[in-house]
């Protein structure tokens, strides 16, 4: 009996303390009044669920609660009460939020307020280059091979992304082997190499795309690698992937089976995409490892990836 | 059926740009089979010589449009901007006349006496206006927010006599030229459906729409030069249910003061009672001052949220929104 009173005493003080050490901030309206709630334990933290107090660094609030001073406390409006052992709330009439619109607000909300986290499933490296011009970059994310062709003089690399340059792409010689590294944002891009004044496509990339003077340019996708991965569903014959990078198609890109789940590596192009899963060509399900999700236009709840 | 859509999209990219691209079509019907490593998951609908109607591309700074555009013989970055009257110039870079007649609406002022430019030209992608008098304001905010130049902004006057599609997931506006009763004179080389309308007003020079909020109607101008909705703190009072409140944040007010708005996002709002938005981020402020720019009560403004996700063409002679499919129709 002593054991498992001891035990319970054990789990309860347990999931007391794991309660008391949880961050949060909570931004409500309830009818004429707006509160923040939160625990005391976000007023010198930076975690994302504290985010409701950003706008109140500079009211040294951690120093109001140390003394005791919050009690009497107000500014702009603000009252600050204790609600719990560690907990307080702010405390403003909604009326007083009166700022008056003029047109430059529209330009100076920061928009990253309402920004996603970039997804943890984007791999690191082989990162494009957004709203920058291609250049040439020892540490780019694109590297142009060219082998066999030791014998040139020269070889320039030449293409879509810098308007077809017949000089400034000049390539380097290793070996046998002409590399250029460059920074690119993602993009689908076409491309070929000129070889001592012939122009090539790469042959060591059979996509190629017929260009007005009826030869071939080699063909370039830049995008992130992300991992898809669904755990589990060992049962499922069929997983696959769907989403608005892929024009919800219904078949899906088909995932491949593991011993822990489901999983995929695809290019996906910067920007905000939905997407579920597809399971055995029936059942649409969202990414239960994903807690960013949001209704569409459809009104059908989706899973989001943010790409940067 | 992804083989189907890129062999779709494939006929279509044929008939566009012809011979040159046959090739191409079969490689997108091949990389929708997965055969090569290198899977093409973005595309671009191809920008043609012939003068069929004007593809202009655009980047998102956040989530403002921006177009390179040619005025007075330089070249710059402009906001499209359907919140503004007509061009717009930076006063950084460009002067103009005090003109006492009229009043200002645009960014930064209130009041009479407004710095006009006249006789500019400018053009984008073929499109050329000539003949052009802007508005000189300061832009600073802009450039100092988005840390880019900005040359001016282009607004009603220069969209009104164009049907637009804001293409935001191919970053590229779509303009055909349409005539006084809005019938379009030359159309764009690529169809796609209009599966939906929504007549607007005109609130002096901004487009007004109806949408449900939780079942009450309100009026919101459509502007695409705002990256978050903003709704009005008085004129909301029955959907504030509806609006999830996140943090106060600070916007600079009239004398540098500073003034707290509450940053949140508002839900359940639904066009033509079937059409449901996803949540959009949104600012809740006092707007009483809005309705003297627009002549219009409205009771907010929707922009690169709302617009963002949907594919919208906007005929402004007609006064309609149209509503695409996202996927590509094929002809």
């Amino acid at each position: 009996m002593k054991t498992w009173t001891l035990f319970l005493f054990i789990l309860f003080s347990c999931s007391l303390l794991s309660a008391q050490e949880s961050p949060y901030s909570r931004c409500e309206i309830q009818g004429e009044d707006v509160f923040i709630r939160f625990h005391e334990s976000c007023l010198n933290s930076k975690n994302e669920d504290c985010a409701a107090l950003e706008d109140f660094k500079k009211y040294d609030l951690p120093g109001l609660i140390k003394s005791g001073a919050y009690t009497t406390w107000t500014q702009d409006g603000w009252t600050l009460a204790k609600t719990g052992a560690l907990t307080y709330q702010l405390h403003k009439k909604l009326s007083l939020f009166d700022k008056l619109f003029s047109m430059e607000d529209k330009f100076n909300i920061d928009i990253s307020y309402w920004s996603y986290p970039v997804s943890e499933r984007i791999k690191q490296g082989n990162k494009p280059v957004e709203n920058e011009p291609v250049r040439v970059d020892f540490k780019g994310n694109v590297e142009f091979v060219l082998k066999g062709r030791g014998n040139a003089k020269q070889v320039i690399l030449s293409g879509t992304f810098n308007d077809w340059n017949e000089r400034d792409f000049k390539m380097i010689k290793t070996g046998d082997v002409w590399k250029l590294k460059l920074k690119m944002p993602a993009g689908l891009y076409e491309y070929k190499f000129i070889v001592d004044g012939d122009w090539i496509t790469d042959p060591a990339n059979k996509f190629r795309v017929q260009n007005q003077h009826y030869t071939y340019n080699s063909i370039l996708v830049v995008g992130k690698d992300v991992l898809f991965f669904l755990k589990g569903f060992q049962n499922a014959k069929h997983v696959a992937l769907s989403g608005s990078f892929n024009n919800w198609d219904e078949e899906g890109l088909p995932l491949t089976k593991s011993k822990d789940g489901w999983r995929v590596v695809q290019k996906i192009p910067p920007g905000k995409h939905y997407y579920k899963f597809v399971i055995d060509g029936r059942e649409w399900i969202i990414d239960p490892d994903n807690k960013i999700q949001e209704r569409d236009e459809g009104g059908n709840i989706n899973s989001i990836l943010m790409v940067h | 059926m992804l083989w189907f859509f890129f062999l779709s999209l494939s006929l279509k990219l044929q008939l566009l740009t012809g011979v040159r691209n046959i090739v191409f079509s079969f490689l997108l019907c091949l990389l929708g089979h997965g055969l090569f490593a290198v899977p093409v998951t973005d595309f671009r609908i191809p920008v043609t010589i012939q003068r069929d109607g004007y593809i202009v591309p655009f980047t998102l700074q956040g989530g403002l449009i921006i177009i390179q555009a040619m005025i007075n013989d330089s070249m710059g970055n402009f906001v499209i901007d359907t919140g503004a009257e007509g061009l717009v110039l930076n006063n950084k870079y460009y002067q103009g006349v005090t003109d006492e007649s009229r009043s200002f609406y645009g960014v930064n002022g209130r009041g009479r006496g407004l710095t006009v430019s006249k006789n500019n030209n400018i053009s984008a992608e073929g499109l050329t206006f000539s003949g052009i008098s802007a508005d000189v304001v300061d832009l600073s905010s802009i450039e100092n927010n988005k840390n880019i130049r900005i040359a001016g902004l282009i607004g009603f006057s220069l969209l009104k006599d164009f049907e637009v599609m804001f293409h935001y997931r191919e970053r590229l506006l779509a303009l055909s030229r349409v005539d006084e009763t809005g019938r379009i004179i030359d159309p764009m080389p690529f169809v796609l459906d209009k599966v939906d309308s929504l007549t607007f007003v005109l609130g002096n020079f901004i487009p007004v729409i109806e949408v449900k909020v939780n079942g009450f109607t309100k009026k919101f101008g459509i502007d695409s030069g705002a990256e978050i909705n903003l709704l009005d703190l008085k004129r909301s009072k029955n959907i504030m249910s509806e609006f999830l409140p996140m943090r106060t944040i600070r916007l600079a007010g009239a004398n540098n003061e500073e003034n707290e708005v509450i940053a949140g996002r508002l839900q359940r709002v639904k066009l033509l009672d079937k059409y449901n938005c996803g949540a959009m981020g949104t600012v809740l402020m006092n707007m009483d001052n809005l309705n003297n720019i627009y002549r219009t009560n409205l009771d907010g403004i929707l922009g690169f949220e709302f617009l963002s996700p949907w594919l919208f063409s906007i005929n402004y002679k007609k006064q309609m929104l149209y509503l695409h499919p996202l996927k590509v129709v094929v002809p």
